[in-house]
């Protein structure tokens, strides 16, 4: 007979033997989770205010690439875990996200930002806990010159870069002789437009050249603007402006009969020219833009991501989604190149690879203002489309030693700050 | 030039008009500062944008009814929000209405986010108001006059309805003296509600009717806001003449403002707005001497 | 708002919690909390204008952005340090806050709303368009290291200090002579004035000591990004400061803080859970609103006077 004291210390033990082991296991599931601890990025977004229509898109770009570089065994034999947050397009609201995303939750990397506002905040953070961080839609030229920092890259062109292309498709056009330009009354609508005009300058000095409109950001009343840009009888008006303003633009000049008139050169991106669809005038617009889906899918890399794009979400990337997508690929090859997530290796990397990307073979960040030698692509918008929504047709690939500045003009634009 | 922008800035102000004209209605009877006033605009210009491929391919009726329906939707909106809250919060500090309608504010821009998305719409142009009128060689979008038939056709409404019917006379009552309305034995809760629906009705209507002139995003309502407060301030709070008034001047004012001072485009308006505040003060206190 | 003196055993208490909740936050939770008392010191000037002055104003923010403005200015373009910056942002908040007070006070109720509004606007407008000076919309940035270089915690015990000091001297104002004067021109403006005062100058004030105060804390608020930018004096701010005060409650001296540390934490905690952070924002508005019209303060008072009238069995 069994002693049921023993027979029950005989429980306990094998409970206990049972526990030690299940630690064990733990002790040694964990070990290689410690080594596989996971790549971090945070993605500090303008989910909701005013960037809200434009990082739509970019969200679902960065939750697409990040699925399936984790399904091909993350980087490095790293997951990679993404961390959203919503800047509500508010700088200070942008910077206290980055900072805790980077104190309390340990990202590798930041990115995600819209506005120049929340960029500039964001890249500010970003150099004081030295962490990268890069931009894909905000694309203020301040981040690369005057309030340049080593931990911040542009995965595209810059405010500089996307004037000059205008200012060379404009001055492509013989016949047109009368130009107004227009911006957005902010940084970057004057910057923009000041550009576009020196380079015309240059280009083509016998252009005439108005005095430049500039309405308020988002403008939802563009008519004042329309009539007077048309009482200078011009052939062309070049329009820094984007998104809901751009639209109604476009949709006011449309019933003022602008289109019969003159022409239009703006930043057409597609999620504009998907949201417009029918409303779009069939001539008279064209436009530059910096990942038109459309055009690259000549590139088996670019076709399959829109591919995956439209299987995941139904519908087609717009040009924030798309260069988010690239410039992601570009962070995971930088990741690959560094061995890691060090942020000086990491920046290293940075400027130092080149990447076969959606926008080209040879994407590259040069190293001393760490910007991508992004394209810029322009073209006529025509209605004449397969996807059910208009596209640009005749478009140019302008590169991008084009239009980017020169290392001298840099550093006198950085001196004249100073 | 300068008749060019004249008279497309009395267009631009008719559609102010027709935005303020619902905010200034429910200030004059209730005394309430409805920052909802511009959610419920978008409301109408979404409402147009999901019931236009409905009633119409391009024709006019047919988004006349679109809008219409949209405006009676967001009219039953602005009503229901009048019965559930704001009437039960009446005696409560003034300032306690503010904060629900900016509540009111945050709720329906989530609500129209989760329904049409973060993105950007476009509503079509009926077809019949898609061109454009030759004034010597200048030319005028035909929907800006139709816009401004519609704007004159609601005041022509409002003003009969104030003058002429039993419902008119109640509202002037309460706008004037909310005490003696309920001395007469008038329940004044039916009256609040019927003026907070024909308020939202009104912003409904301006929604539906500028939006296949622009962009319908779920922004629209700050955009809205800040310009309709601007009128009805200038117009004199609760006055609907002044506020028709208010928006024909502001809107030839920014318009002229594009010719003459662009620099200062984005202060003008309110620089006019502290003038004619501090103008008014003065006024009144000759008045009371 | 009876009790003239001050109970240190809730100042102590109030400091200790915060300090935990600094320590407890660690250096990733110490800018939520400086960012509570900021907006608890912005909230509290609001305060002074609308639960004792019985001023609406919807155009605050303006002074809280000019207090960032100052100091970055300072710094940035007039090259004095940033101590001599520090002291720069509240006296730009509360000289133009002379300025426009002197305007608004010209009028009562609603259209003294509708003229701090306009003030309001330009404030914001100049600084969005002054790109020479204010480096428009893209605000200044550079011009110091955030939080002076300091130690996310270290900052926020700095902040803690200075915030108490203005809540302290905001007490004595409030129960000193001239606080009931401002009181009573809330109150009743036709009967101070019968009395001899001139009740605008009290208002004005009034409007002085609110508009530095923000102006103070705006200044540290832009000391803690180490950045000035428009969105400061603009429209989002002022209405956040209009809901901290209506959402912590009126007449009662604490409104300010119950709001913004209420507010503040919804704001930060609610998009983590949702992205639909405004319609559950909005929805709680509502409630506490429906809940207690005197606001968090009321409806605790509510809620003290139920215990204490019946007691549980």
């Amino acid at each position: 007979m069994v002693d049921k004291r023993f027979e029950l210390s005989r429980t306990l033990a094998r409970a206990a033997l049972a526990a030690v082991g299940l630690a064990m296991v733990a002790a040694v599931a964990a070990g290689p989770a410690r080594a596989a601890d996971p790549i971090r990025i945070g993605l500090v977004a303008g989910i909701s205010g005013a960037c809200g229509p434009l990082v739509d898109g970019e969200v679902k770009a960065v939750e697409l690439g990040v699925d399936q570089l984790n399904a091909k065994g993350g980087l490095l034999g790293r997951p990679i875990e993404l961390i959203k947050r919503d800047s509500k397009t508010k700088p200070d609201e942008g910077a206290k996200l980055a900072r805790e995303l980077v104190l309390n939750d340990k990202v590798d990397v930041l990115t995600g930002t819209c506005s120049s506002a929340v960029m500039l905040a964001v890249s500010a953070v970003s150099k004081e806990l030295k962490t990268p961080f890069y931009s894909t839609i905000g694309n203020s030229q301040k981040a690369n010159i005057e309030a340049f920092q080593p931990y911040f890259w542009q995965t595209q062109a810059h405010a500089l870069m996307e004037a000059a292309a205008a200012a060379e498709f404009v001055a492509g056009h013989a016949d047109w002789k009368r130009v107004v330009p227009m911006g957005f009354d902010y940084e970057w609508g004057h910057t923009s437009v000041d550009t576009f005009v020196a380079h015309l300058k240059q280009l083509r000095p016998d252009m005439e050249i108005a005095d430049p409109l500039f309405p308020k950001i988002g403008e939802s009343n563009m008519t004042s603007y329309i009539t007077a840009a048309l009482a200078q009888k011009p052939d062309v008006v070049y329009a820094a402006v984007f998104g809901g303003g751009l639209i109604n633009l476009i949709k006011q000049g449309k019933s003022f009969g602008f289109f019969q008139r003159a022409s239009l050169v703006t930043l057409m991106t597609v999620d504009t020219m998907q949201a417009l669809a029918k409303d779009m005038p069939a001539k008279g617009v064209s436009g530059y833009a910096r990942a038109p889906f459309f055009e690259l899918m000549g590139n088996p890399k670019a076709k399959a991501f829109v591919e995956a794009y439209r299987e995941r979400y139904g519908v087609y990337p717009d040009d924030w989604a798309t260069s988010s997508y690239d410039g992601l690929m570009y962070l995971a090859a930088a990741i690959e190149a560094a061995g890691g997530t060090d942020a000086d290796k990491l920046m290293a990397a940075v400027t130092s690879i080149t990447v076969h990307g959606l926008r080209g073979d040879a994407l590259k960040v040069r190293d001393f203002d760490h910007l991508m030698n992004a394209p810029v692509y322009v073209g006529d918008v025509t209605t004449d489309s397969p996807y059910g929504f208009p596209i640009m047709k005749n478009v140019v690939r302008i590169d991008a030693d084009k239009t980017m500045p020169s290392k001298e003009q840099v550093e006198k634009l950085r001196a004249a700050a100073q | 030039m300068l008749t060019v922008q004249i008279v497309n800035g009395l267009m631009e102000g008719m559609m102010l008009f027709l935005i303020a004209s619902g905010l200034t209605l429910i200030f004059g009877v209730s005394r309430i500062i409805n920052f909802a006033h511009g959610s419920l605009y978008m409301l109408g210009a979404f409402l147009t944008y999901q019931l236009v491929p409905l009633f119409s391919d391009g024709s006019l009726l047919g988004f006349a009814v679109a809008v219409l329906l949209g405006a009676v939707l967001a009219a039953a909106v602005g009503a229901l929000f009048e019965m559930a809250v704001l009437r039960r919060i009446y005696r409560a500090p003034e300032l306690m209405q503010l904060i629900v309608t900016i509540a009111l504010v945050l709720i329906v821009r989530d609500l129209v986010r989760l329904v049409w998305g973060p993105n950007n719409v476009s509503v079509s142009m009926p077809d019949a108001l898609a061109g454009a009128v030759q004034i010597g060689d200048s030319f005028f979008p035909t929907f800006q006059f139709a816009i401004f038939g519609a704007g004159l056709l609601v005041v022509a409404l409002m003003i009969a309805i104030i003058r002429f019917t039993r419902a008119g006379v109640l509202l002037r009552a309460a706008t004037d003296d909310r005490g003696m309305v309920a001395l007469l034995g008038i329940d004044q809760r039916r009256i609040f509600t019927a003026t907070f629906a024909a308020g939202s009705f009104l912003a409904g209507l301006a929604g539906g009717l500028a939006s296949p002139f622009g962009n319908v995003n779920y922004l629209l309502d700050t955009e809205v806001i800040v310009a309709a407060f601007i009128v009805v301030v200038i117009g004199g709070l609760g006055n609907l003449y002044g506020a028709l008034a208010g928006a024909l001047a502001v809107g030839v004012i920014k318009s002229l403002g594009v010719l003459y001072f662009p620099r200062l485009a984005m202060v003008l308006i309110f620089l006019v707005m502290a003038a004619v505040l501090l103008v008014r003060s003065m006024g009144r206190r000759e008045l009371q001497r | 708002m009876s009790a003239a003196r001050i109970d240190w055993r809730i100042v102590a208490a109030g400091c200790l919690a915060v300090l935990a909740a600094i320590a407890l936050g660690g250096r990733g939770g110490a800018p939520l909390v400086t960012e509570m008392l900021l907006m608890a010191l912005f909230a509290s000037s609001l305060n002074l204008l609308m639960s004792y002055g019985g001023m609406v104003s919807f155009g605050h923010a303006a002074f809280f952005g000019l207090g960032a403005y100052g100091l970055a200015l300072a710094v940035s373009r007039f090259g004095l340090p940033v101590a001599a910056g520090l002291a720069c942002g509240p006296l730009l908040a509360g000289l133009l806050a002379l300025v426009f007070g002197t305007l608004c006070v010209r009028l009562s109720h609603i259209y003294f709303a509708m003229l701090t509004l306009a003030c309001g606007q330009i404030t914001f407008t100049v600084l969005f368009q002054w790109y020479d000076f204010t480096g428009g919309d893209t605000g200044i940035t550079g011009f110091m290291a955030p939080a002076f270089g300091l130690d996310e915690r270290w900052f926020a015990v700095v902040v803690l200090g200075v915030v108490v000091a203005c809540l302290l001297a905001l007490w004595r104002v409030v129960n000193a002579p001239l606080g009931i004067t401002i009181r009573s021109v809330g109150e009743d403006p036709e009967r101070v004035s019968a009395s001899g005062l001139n009740p605008r100058r009290v208002q004005l004030t009034a409007f002085v000591i609110a508009g530095t105060l923000a102006g103070v804390a705006g200044s540290l608020f832009a000391a803690l990004q180490g950045n000035a930018f428009p969105d400061y004096a603009g429209l989002g701010f002022t209405l956040d400061s209009l809901i901290m005060v209506v959402l912590g409650g009126l007449r009662s001296f604490g409104g300010g803080l119950y709001g913004a540390v209420i507010y503040v934490l919804l704001r930060n905690y609610v998009p983590l859970l949702v992205t639909e952070w405004e319609l559950v924002i909005g929805v709680i508005l509502l409630l506490v609103v429906l809940w207690s019209p005197e606001g968090f303060a009321g409806g605790l008072q509510r809620i003290g006077r139920r215990l204490r009238s019946e007691p549980r069995p």
